[in-house]
Parts: structure tokens; sequence; C-alpha cells
């Protein structure tokens, strides 16, 4: 494969202002230990797990919190930190809704004091009993799709479509947000070790690393590192929004196209974000369960931005007071990254297995509310990486014809936001589209 | 739900705005009102501003709540529209034109169907077609570039010529806006830079025009430059509002927009087409919007529906060139019911304002010759003349002014091979002929360049102008006193301009006595004073050489012919 070829997606797409300048040069420095941590029992895509703890119970960083039961779709919960429980409570969550979740007060004193399990021997293991040992190993450290969807990655290196390439998602589209950045800098050991082990598990016989060439020095640690990988290859990805949404990942790397509700494995590809496989890495070879993620707080809107190592618990408030607090007053403060994030007021809303970034945003960056006519410019046709006509699907939202917006591809958008971002009316179509998922019967979903 | 929808994302905005992109069009019209203003004077540039002003003044009262003394034009949508309105007008227009056109563009096209982003069709567009329907008479006062006070003349669609330089310079009679082809394309080069130009709509509009012209045998490089179909596809075709929002559909819609124009300029009685093409296509806008679906991203299953869309798009076209067919097919039936030979496009571009024509003389050799009157005054005769070429039948079109110069000259139809044979249409062929008179008709045959690769067919052209000039030859009155037999009444038949003409001639001591018409079918108003003064005169004077009457010349010559033919020429 040319190592210097550049890709992406056929048609739509936009490009973003980036603003990784602000912290891809930022080394990740960790969270000090807050006050007290409120850890969420549902950190994942699912159900959420059990208490495995009392009140008054002391726990050590790495204890299981939430257990996880036999069926369905969960993810064990762990202690981010020491320190006794002080009782359980609902914690608010960016989207509004509440979990059930510990809340923890730390041993400032007893941090290093920590529970881990044994690492994982896979030397000499047939393919059948390494797959057995890696998925098992996943389960308990508790770890999650680290992207942002948060989908138990057990789970997922557990279906059982073949598949012979694992795609490492590091095109990081988003603006603001430098995680996978900092990480493929800083951590492409660990990722190029993860990645081996994720494409032996699942038996693929080949991983490439994707990155955006706005990510420079990114692109050259992952080039650097392919070549000692004979099975591993870097791609460079042209800076297009939304190169990080999976199935666009697939189109632009490898051409293929994943049909309309199927999975990556219907291509035989599995998509797994940078620090999902860092994680798995950490898992197998030192027996560390997920209980901390790189979180940026970036943004014109704080004082200093910083790429920091957080332990789950810690509230949004914690990160952004260690970052210097507000640089403007009234930042908007938006959980994500500013394209798919939800916007919060609440600061105390603890940081989970989900939290990519913490973007502070000025007023003027900030979309307004004030929309016009549609003028039927067609930009959002053009950039949507679907294939919809975002203006003719809203427009049947907000006339209530359900049944023509559905067939105009309600449901086969993926959120990205790129219509709206540059739609010169500025009308919110992602917040019309949501009103029409949300009006159409379950049972058509 | 929950309450998720307030706060989703996106959180940031590009800077584009509807504001944006109106000022961005508006600013790419610069170098057309640049070219404006040097080619046809400051009422050229009064007739645009005038147009965007009082656009904008109109629409005040319905979008006062946007304004604001900071933001008086508000999105500037009104304004883009009356100065686009303004650069299709005729350079001659009168001073109300621009406030006929900003009424007509706020609330007929714009305001009654909801503003902004909800009307059908381009307002400008609009604006212009009801004043061409309104105010025919107003979209012919042509002028001649940079001779601001020069009489009106013909745009070169409509017969007067110009090489493809001066096409694409802009050095040639037209609307405002269009001439300039160069200053277009400045203005285009900016929206491109800008990401604002509809190029698929574009691109489909002249591909298909060239491609259109090509099919019907006429030179696809002047079909592009000269008139409107420049302008048009960059800035009329293309707005936002009234085009497909989808890529595929955005080059349906273009393709329509040049099939269409070229059919309506070629095949029907009106001198452009653009005005009448985008409306269509705007019209069948929304049809294309719903039929023309992409498949999804993903959708691989249905990958099928690839055809269909294919099959839409086919569709979409046939309809488009079949009510372009159609229209054609109407306005040859209207034609045959026009009381006069001469086409109204062509009095309407060589002689703009004039609505009367008087059958010169009868058809002889194919060549019918039509004396002109503007405002009762004789303003110079049309010519026709018909030559057989390479393949067929070449007709030819000869303006001439009173001086019997040729001021206008346009092939009206041939049927000479689409590559070469068709190059008689180019400008710098038939501008040899200019200025060529009645004087010496065989000097056109003479001196004549012929086109290298169609020296049959440019021959044939020649020889129908020599023939056309020679009309003042062949029937020429005879000079001098006439010569008469035995005393005797004689009986004699001409050709008047409604029809035959009888006289009785009575010669008495070798002098012609009395004339009496015996019947003829002249106009009463205009041709029975003829009847009578071209009698007495012939009687006064013993000659038949003598001045036709103004205004029935050919009634005039028909009882001339009918006395001479009574005394037995």
């Amino acid at each position: 494969m040319d190592n210097t070829s550049i890709k992406k997606f056929p048609i739509g797409g936009t490009h973003l202002p980036e603003e990784k300048e602000l912290t891809t040069h930022v080394a990740i420095t960790p969270l000090p230990v807050p006050a007290e941590v409120l850890i969420p029992l549902k950190q994942h895509l699912g159900a959420p797990v059990e208490p495995a703890v009392k009140v008054g119970d002391r726990v050590r960083r790495g204890d299981v919190l939430g257990h996880r039961i036999q069926t369905g779709i969960r993810a064990i919960v762990h202690s981010s930190v020491t320190g006794e429980v002080l009782g359980f409570e609902d914690a608010p969550m960016p989207d509004g809704s509440t979990v059930h979740a510990v809340r923890i007060r730390p041993d400032q004193s007893a941090q290093t004091d920590e529970t881990l399990m044994k690492p994982l021997d896979l030397e000499g293991l047939s393919a059948e009993d390494y797959r057995a040992a890696v998925i098992a190993r996943v389960e308990e450290a508790g770890i999650v799709g680290l992207g942002g969807a948060t989908f138990p990655t057990h789970i997922k290196l557990g279906l059982e479509d073949p598949v012979d390439t694992v795609v490492i998602n590091g095109a990081e589209c988003e603006p603001y947000i430098t995680v996978d950045d900092r990480l493929m800098q800083e951590r492409a050991d660990a990722l190029f070790r993860g990645l081996e082990i994720v494409r032996r598990t699942v038996g693929a016989e080949r991983g490439v690393v994707a990155c955006e060439i706005n990510k420079p020095d990114a692109l050259q640690k992952i080039r650097e590192m392919a070549v000692n990988y004979p099975h591993i290859d870097a791609q460079a990805l042209d800076t297009r929004y939304p190169h990080g949404a999976e199935k666009h990942l697939i189109k632009a790397v490898l051409d293929r196209e994943v049909p309309l509700r199927a999975l990556p494995s219907a291509v035989g590809v599995l998509v797994n974000n940078v620090q999902t496989v860092i994680a798995i890495a950490d898992a197998v070879d030192s027996g560390r369960p997920l209980t901390h993620r790189v979180v940026t707080v970036s943004g014109h809107g704080v004082h200093e931005p910083k790429n920091l190592l957080v332990p789950v618990g810690a509230t949004i408030g914690d990160a952004i007071e260690f970052c210097g607090g507000d640089a403007v007053t009234d930042p908007v403060i938006v959980v994500g990254g500013p394209m798919t994030g939800l916007e919060i007021s609440n600061r105390a809303i603890p940081m989970t297995k989900s939290t990519g970034g913490i973007v502070l945003l000025t007023v003027e960056e900030h979309a307004g509310n004030v929309h016009m006519a549609c003028i039927n410019c067609g930009k959002c046709v053009e950039v949507c990486p679907m294939y919809l006509p975002p203006s003719r699907m809203t427009a049947y939202v907000n006339a209530n014809m359900l049944e023509e917006a559905t067939n105009a591809g309600l449901h086969a958008c993926i959120l990205c936001g790129a219509c709206q971002f540059v739609c010169p009316s500025k009308r919110p179509l992602v917040e019309w589209i949501k009103k029409g998922r949300s009006l159409v019967s379950p049972v058509r979903r | 739900m929950s309450t998720t929808v307030r706060s989703s994302g996106p959180h940031i905005e590009s800077r584009d705005t509807v504001k944006r992109a109106m000022w961005d069009v508006s600013i790419a019209l610069i170098p057309v009102i640049a070219a404006a203003g040097i080619f046809f004077g400051p009422w050229a540039l009064y007739l645009i501003f005038a147009s965007a002003f009082a656009t904008a003044i109109v629409e005040i009262p319905f979008v006062w709540k946007q304004l604001s003394w900071r933001n008086p034009l508000g999105d500037g949508s009104a304004f883009l529209a009356g100065l686009l309105f303004g650069l299709t007008l005729a350079p001659g227009s009168p001073w109300w034109i621009p406030i006929f056109g900003a009424v007509m563009i706020v609330v007929v096209a714009k305001q009654a169907f909801g503003g902004l982003g909800h009307n059908f069709f381009n307002p400008a567009l609009v604006a212009r077609a009801i004043l061409l329907a309104a105010y025919p008479g107003l979209s012919t006062g042509w002028r001649v570039p940079l001779e601001y006070d020069a009489v009106t003349t013909a745009t070169p669609l409509t017969g007067a010529s110009a090489d493809y330089l001066e096409l694409f310079l802009g050095y040639i009679p037209g609307s405002i806006g269009e001439v300039s082809a160069l200053a277009l394309l400045i203005g285009a080069a900016y929206l491109l830079v800008r990401g604002i130009l509809g190029w698929r709509v574009t691109i489909g509009y002249l591909g298909a025009a060239v491609i259109t012209a090509l099919i019907l045998g006429v030179d696809p490089l002047f079909t592009i430059l000269a008139g409107s179909i420049m302008f048009a596809a960059l800035f009329m075709a293309s707005d936002m509002v009234t085009s497909p929002v989808a890529r595929f559909p955005q080059l349906i819609y273009g393709i329509g927009c040049g099939v269409l124009t070229v059919t309506i300029r070629e095949l029907t009685q009106l001198p452009e087409g653009t005005t009448y093409a985008v409306l269509i296509m705007n019209g069948l806008t929304p049809l294309i919007n719903a039929t023309v679906v992409q498949t999804f991203f993903g959708d691989v299953v249905k990958r099928g529906r690839r055809f269909m869309v294919a099959g839409a798009a086919a569709a979409v076209l046939v309809v488009a060139v079949g009510v372009a067919f159609g229209t054609g097919a109407l306005s040859s039936f209207a034609e045959s019911y026009y009381v006069d030979g001469a086409t109204r496009q062509d009095l309407a571009s060589f002689f703009p304002g004039a609505r009367h024509v008087h059958r010169y003389d009868s058809e002889r050799d194919g060549v019918r010759v039509e004396q002109v009157f503007l405002n009762r005054e004789p303003a110079g005769y049309l010519v026709y003349a018909s030559e057989y070429g390479y393949k067929s039948r070449i007709d030819m079109v000869l303006a001439l002014d009173n001086e019997d110069r040729i001021i206008g000259i346009r092939v009206a139809d041939h049927n000479e091979s689409a590559t070469l044979g068709a190059l008689i249409r180019r400008p710098s062929f038939l501008n040899q002929f200019l200025r060529r008179s009645t004087d010496n008709p065989d000097a056109v045959v003479d001196s004549l360049d012929v086109i290298s690769g169609a020296t049959v067919s440019s021959r044939a052209v020649a020889s129908a102008v020599q023939e056309a000039l020679s009309f003042r030859i062949a029937p020429a009155a005879p000079a001098g006193r006439i010569e008469v037999g035995e005393d005797g009444e004689y009986e004699g038949t001409g050709s008047g301009y409604n029809g035959r003409i009888r006289v009785r001639v009575t010669v008495e001591g070798g002098e012609v006595t009395a004339i009496e018409i015996l019947s003829h079918s002249e106009t009463p108003d205009i041709g029975g004073p003829a009847l009578e003064r071209i009698s007495e005169a012939v009687i006064d004077r013993q000659s038949l050489d003598v001045d036709t009457v103004s205004g029935a010349t050919g009634t005039s010559r028909g009882v001339l012919g009918a006395i001479q033919n009574a005394l037995g020429d």
C-alpha cells in the first residue's frame, strides 16, 4: 500500500474550522484527584449495572463498583479513585437525564493504592483461546467504545461475522478535540500493541490506523511505527468532516460501503477508536481496568486549554477549574465536540467514559438562534455524507409528513450536523430531524 | 424522549449567510455593470441602479421588521433581483421601466408567494416576462455600443453582425448586462472562488445549448456568446431559490434550460429564449426535485433505483423539449395568420417600433420586397431572397435603409451542413454584405470572400443578396416619354399590393388622355388615392417615370405596370 496516499470519502462532507492548534502540542496531564467523585453506574450504551458496593465501603482504584448481570448489553464500572463510598444518588447527565451513581470521597494520601488484574500471557495460545481470553479481559476491564458511542467492546469483539481488516479511527474530525491526536503521539506503542491484540482476536489479516492530515505529528508517528508492523498500515485522510463517522471512515480507507442499518462487519471490517485500543493493551498487558480517560478541555472560552487524563466521576467543573477557568463571561459549554456534542449549563455533571471533550465556546462563535427561510441553495444536500436531502426532510417533518420524511431518509441520518453547519439560513436542521424521529412511532423505527 | 433536543449540536456555524450570498452575487455583477457603463453610457447605469434601489424600496413594507438604519437593504435579495432585472433591459428603455419592474418583482413574483425562499419563479425574469408581454416594443430598443446617441439597431441574434471577439468583449448591441461575455466570466470566477456558483446548472446550461445548437445546425459558439445565454446560465438559471437543490437535478435543470433556450430561439418567433426557458424550468424544479432522488449512502440494495433516476431525468428532458417544440408549432400556426409576410421578428429587430409594411412589388424570382413604415414614414425595406445552396434553398433576409443600403442581414433558413455550411450564419461572413447597395448588385458576387470549405453555400448567399439588391433594376419603369401607338383605348393589368389592377388607357393624338381604373383590390385609404395620383401624374407628364406614392408603393408600381401593359410592352 502506498504509505503516502491521502484518502477521503467521495461525496459530501465539509471543511470545519479546526482549532486543533490550541492543544495539539499540549502533553496529556493528569487531572488531580478532586475532593469527591460521582461515578455513574451506566457509562455505556445499554442498561445500568447493579451496584457492587455499600455505603461506607472502602474501595480501591480499580475495584468493581457495578456488576454485570447475565443478559443484555452492559459494561462493568470500576472505581477511578481509592476512598470511601459516601452514598448513591442520581447523577445529572449532559443530555438532561439522570443516572444512578456512586459518590466516593477519595483518600488523597492513598491514590497509588490500586487494584490491578493479573497481566494476560497470550503467548502460545490457540486462536480460539486467544480470542476467549482477550474478550473476557476486555469485559472485566469495563472497556467501551471511547469515541463517544460507548458500545461495550467485548460484545463488538465477540461478533461472529468474519473480519479481514481492523481500522483504527484516528480521524478525530471534530474541531478542538485532540484526544486521539495526543494519544497517537504519546502512546503509539500501546496503540499498535492494542491493534495487534484486536487484529488477532478477530482473526483479521490487516490493521489500518487512519488519521487526518491536520494532525501532522500524530500522522508522522504512526507512519514511523507502521514500518515495524508488517500487518499494519498507516493511512492519511484528507481533512474533511465527518471522516470519523464509522461508515465514512471505511468508505474512505477501504472504499467499502456499509449497507444501511448494517454494522461494519457486514463488509468484513471492525472499527475501533484509538483510545479504546490503548485501553485494551493496558488491560491485557498491565491488568489495568478502564477507570481514566483523556479529555480535551479547549475553546476560546477557557484560559489554558489542556489535554487531561481524568478519573471517571470527576466533574466537568473540576476539569475547567484545572484549566484556569472561564476566559470569557458566560462561555457556552459543550460536552463532546462542537458538532455533535451537547450543550450544558450544569458544571456538576460528572465526566464518564464517553466524555471526549469539553469545549468552551465564546458567544460569538456559538451558533445563534435566529433562522431564516430556506433559500434552496442546496448546500445541505451538497455536504450530506449520507446523500440525504436535509432541507426537504426537515420540511416534511415541520409539515408533520412523517411518512415522506422517513422515505427521504429521516432514519438514515447520522446526525453529524454538517448540513446545519453550512446552512446560510442557519436553520436548526439537526434539531428538526431529531424531532421528526421522536414523532415517528417506535414501531416504525 | 427527554429534553435533548434543546441542546443538540452543531454548536458552531459557518460564516455563510443568506445576506453574504446575495451580496456576493451583487459583487460578482460589478464587472458586468462596469461593462454596461462603458458600452452604453450613464443611462444604462441609471436603469441598473434605479431598478435595484426601486426594488429594495418597494420591498420595505414587506420586510420592515428585518431592516434597520444600519442595515437598510435587509438580506439584499430585493436589491439583487432589481440589479438582475436592470441588466436584462434594453439600453434605450424609458425611465419608468425600473419602477415597473420593481413592483412586479416584489409584489407579483416574490411576496405573493410568501417572500424570499418561497417563490417558484425567478423574480427578475417574471418581471421581464411581464414587461415583454405588456410592452413588446421596449425590448427592442437596442443600441450600438459606444455610440450613446446612435439609432437603434438589431441584436446579433436577430441579424446584426459581429465577430467572435466582439461578441466576447461585448462590442455588440443587446441587453445592458448580456453583451460582454468577458465581464460575465470575471464575475463568475469571483462566484466560483466564493463557492456559491451553481456550476452544475451553468455547465449543464451551456453544454446543452452547444449540443442543441449543433443538432439544429446553428453555430454553437455564436449561440452561447450572443444574446443572454451566458448571463442567464451564470446569474439567472443558477438562482438558488428557484433551481433544484441536489447535484444531479441541478444538472438536469441546467440541461433543460439550455435545450429550451436554443429551441425557442431557433424554432419560434421569439428572438431570445432565455427568459421563457428558465421560467419553464423554474416551474419544473419541484418536479425534478421530487422525482430525481439520490440513493442513500449504504443503500446498496436500491442501487437499481439509479436507473429510475436516469429514466426520470430523460422524462423531464422529453417534457422540456416537447414544450419547446410545442411552442414552436404554435407560433408557426400564429404566423400563418399574420397579415404580412414580413415576420414580426424581422421588423422588430431591424426596424424597432415599425408596425406597418407594404408589399413593394409582386413576388418575382423568389425575391419579395416589403417597404417598412415607421410612424407612417418610409423607414426602409425588408427584402426576402432565396437561392439554392449546397443542399437546398438558403433563405436570406436583408434590411435596407431608405438609401437602398444593406443595414442588416440574416440567414432565415438553411439546410446546409452543420459543420461547414452553417458557417454562413457567422457574422464575420455576413458582415461583408453590409452597406452594399442596389447601385451595383453584381459587386456582391464579384468581390465575395468565400468561406473555405463552404464555397457553394457562400456563393449561394452572395447570389441571393445580388438578386435581392437587383429589385430596383428589374422592374424599373422605362424613362422618358411614353411611346404610344395609334389612337384608341387599350386595356392592361398589373399586380398591385393586394392583387390585380386593371386599367383602360385612352390614347388620342399620340398622347395619353385618360386612364380609367377598371378594377382593383387595393386598400381604399392607402391604395385608392395612389391610383388616382399615379394616373394623373402619368397623363400630366406623359411618362411612366413618375414618383411612386409614399406609403403605397406597391399600388403605385401596380398601376404603372398596368399602364405599361396596356400600352403594349
